[in-house]
């Protein structure tokens, strides 16, 4: 069962992305794949989302992209996190995390 | 850092176009394959892989513009296309094109011409070190000769006077005195000189005068108070820039030279920068100015400078930093009783002590000058701002109108760009652009208008003088006026046809039949254009009688009847 991946918002994807990333250099498919595999079909991503948003941070300088010889030998335009995505990963996280605390306790209450 | 690396990022996207198409083609390509071949591995046939694959991505044109359109240079790329574009639709219709940069050149032209007025007589600063600090006692406004009446009775005052208060200022920084009135003199070149003398404006002035006003001199030294201690005994003079530049022929070496003013021969030891006038601005400024102390050798006249001899002289003042004229008032006020009181002779009653203790010497700031010209044209020309003004609005109206028919007329044009997925805002964005590249163009044309309508005013203001501290050249005060002019006007008039494009319907105009113009918003798109047109109508007949009755006035005035016979009738003056 697949969201339609316009549900989830612009900034949770980039964070998704660098957390993909942080682990190792990945090109779209790769990246897409993933994070439908690690979220268990709850989040797929689609071109027309995963692209653009790439497109966003490289030119936020969050990562930076190489063109190097994919798994099956085929070029592919590889993605690498960067000194600075790093740090905004952190910062994204921290923030998730104080987000997602406080919808819990009003939930709860 | 990251704002570089942005900008060269944008800046290689846009010259190297073709590459940045290729590497998306080859990774969207990339990305189906990856995809297609997961899918054959999972179990699908090889083609129904390859549709789901395409499926899922959707249309590639849309991924790479959306790809596109995360940097910035696809936004500066759709304004240079929507200029040109603009460009092209305005070309497109020359007549119309022509008549409104005409009549915006109109508009915009006569505003700046008038503002250029006022910026010379009511805004212009002094070109003097900090004139915010000078302050005149008084407005100083009449000039000539005094006597009978206590001092500072239209702001007039006598040398002694003058001289103890520049001796000690008090909490003023300086003071400085000047002949209440521009003198006309004749001036010959040379120590003997043969040959008729010409007349120039001339200015006593006290000597500390230079020194207060601060101006930069542009070759040698203003009048210093060691050429103004004694009566008579130093005839020095500081020639302005124009007379320098007209009749010394820019002479490099002026300084020492001696020109003869009336008779006495003079050293000349300065010249003032160029737009220098003084601080008392008339229409005719002066070109040479003299010590206080050589005014009955070079006016030919008695002497106005005994202890309690006439009252000829206004002043000023600078004010110390920090002080305001406020503060200062009492003390100036303080100086001019002490004196009155000092120079009664005899029993003074308590009745005079009492009005002498009401005297008092408004300060005024001086820092544009004094000029009887403000005092004479301020009204007239705040009227004519306001005229032209309304004239710019007729104007505004009348381009509103034209461009919201043509608005009307490319409805199929608009519909069809909607149509086919453009956002209301560039659309919007593109007309505004046409408004405003209409008035940019009023606007330069406007310009030059203003400066052969700012010269003609000019000589009309300045009654046939030579030469006229006026001057109709555009200062960057003016340009700044024009600039924010012509903004505002094509905002204004754009306003029209872009919301009215921003409520547009895409479906109605692009059914088969709809060739006509149809007034797609019902009867409330008709009230804007004809409310515009009464607009324009009104004003129009309201500045059209009012200049009818001006003129009718002028033509009057010209034809009044003296009671005596007015042809073949010359005024002609000898001397002082």
């Amino acid at each position: 069962m697949g969201q339609k991946p316009g549900d989830m918002v612009q900034g949770t994807l980039e964070m998704l992305i660098l957390k993909t990333l942080a682990l190792e250099p990945m090109h779209g498919y790769g990246m897409a794949l993933r994070i439908e595999q690690v979220s268990q079909g709850v989040f797929r991503v689609n071109p027309g989302s995963l692209l653009p948003a790439l497109a966003r941070m490289e030119r936020a300088g969050h990562v930076k992209s190489e063109w190097r010889l994919s798994e099956n030998n085929r070029r592919a335009k590889f993605y690498l996190l960067t000194a600075a995505g790093r740090k905004a990963l952190r910062q994204e996280a921290a923030s998730w995390d104080r987000q997602a605390a406080a919808i819990a306790r009003i939930m709860e209450a | 850092m990251e704002i570089f690396k942005n900008i060269s990022a944008g800046l290689r996207a846009l010259f190297g176009r073709t590459r940045v198409e290729r590497e998306m083609d080859e990774e969207l390509r990339g990305f189906m394959d990856a995809s297609s071949e997961a899918k054959q591995r999972a179990g699908m046939a090889p083609e129904a892989a390859a549709r789901a694959a395409r499926i899922e991505m959707g249309s590639t044109n849309a991924v790479k513009h959306h790809i596109r359109s995360t940097g910035w240079e696809t936004s500066a790329e759709n304004l240079w296309l929507d200029l040109r574009y603009s460009l092209r639709m305005l070309f497109k219709s020359p007549g119309f094109t022509l008549v409104a940069i005409l009549s915006l050149a109109l508009g915009i032209g006569a505003n700046t011409a008038i503002f250029t007025l006022v910026d010379n007589v009511i805004m212009q600063q002094l070109p003097v070190r900090q004139p915010g600090q000078l302050v005149s006692f008084g407005k100083s406004l009449s000039g000539g000769v005094l006597g009978g009446v206590d001092i500072s009775e239209f702001d007039m005052y006598g040398l002694d006077f003058a001289n103890q208060l520049e001796k000690n200022p008090g909490p003023f920084a300086s003071v400085f005195s000047y002949d209440s009135r521009f003198r006309r003199v004749g001036v010959q070149l040379g120590e003997h000189p043969t040959g008729p003398a010409t007349q120039i404006q001339s200015h006593l002035v006290s000597g500390s005068y230079f020194n207060t006003l601060g101006a930069p001199m542009f070759l040698g030294r203003g009048i210093q108070p060691y050429d103004a201690f004694a009566p008579g005994r130093t005839p020095v003079v500081v020639v302005s820039y124009h007379y320098w530049r007209n009749s010394l022929e820019a002479d490099a070496h002026v300084l020492g030279k001696i020109v003869t003013i009336n008779g006495v021969p003079c050293t000349i030891v300065g010249v003032t920068p160029p737009r220098f006038y003084g601080i008392l601005l008339a229409t005719e400024p002066p070109d040479i100015w003299a010590p206080v102390t050589m005014q009955a050798e070079l006016m030919r006249e008695p002497s106005f400078l005994a202890a309690a001899g006439p009252y000829w002289l206004h002043m000023g003042a600078r004010l110390a930093p920090g002080h305001t004229l406020e503060q200062d008032q009492g003390w100036l006020d303080g100086q001019i009783r002490a004196y009155v009181l000092a120079h009664e002779g005899g029993q003074v009653s308590a009745d005079r002590r009492a009005e002498v203790a009401r005297i008092t010497e408004p300060l005024v700031s001086a820092g544009s000058g004094v000029s009887g010209m403000r005092q004479g044209f301020e009204s007239p020309l705040l009227i004519l701002m306001c005229v032209v003004v309304l004239v710019l609005l007729v104007a505004c109206a009348n381009l509103a109108n034209f461009l919201l028919a043509r608005a009307i007329a490319r409805q199929r044009e608009i519909s069809t760009r909607l149509a086919l997925g453009s956002t209301r805002l560039r659309i919007v964005r593109q007309i505004l652009m046409e408004a405003l590249l209409l008035s940019a163009a009023g606007g330069l044309c406007g310009v030059a208008l203003a400066w052969v309508a700012a010269r003609a005013l000019i000589q009309f203001v300045a009654g046939g003088a030579p030469f006229t501290s006026l001057t109709a050249t555009p200062d960057m005060r003016v340009l700044a006026f024009t600039f924010g002019v012509s903004l505002l006007t094509g905002l204004l008039f754009g306003l029209a046809p872009a919301l009215r494009v921003a409520r547009t319907n895409a479906t109605p105009a692009l059914n088969a039949n709809a060739r006509t113009a149809v007034a797609a918003g019902g009867s409330g798109a008709r009230v804007l254009p004809r409310a515009l047109v009464i607009a324009q109508v009104a004003v129009s007949v309201v500045l059209l009688a009012a200049a009818g009755l001006f003129l009718r006035s002028l033509a009057n005035i010209e034809k009044q009847d003296f009671g005596f016979n007015r042809t073949n009738l010359l005024v002609v003056s000898f001397g002082e």
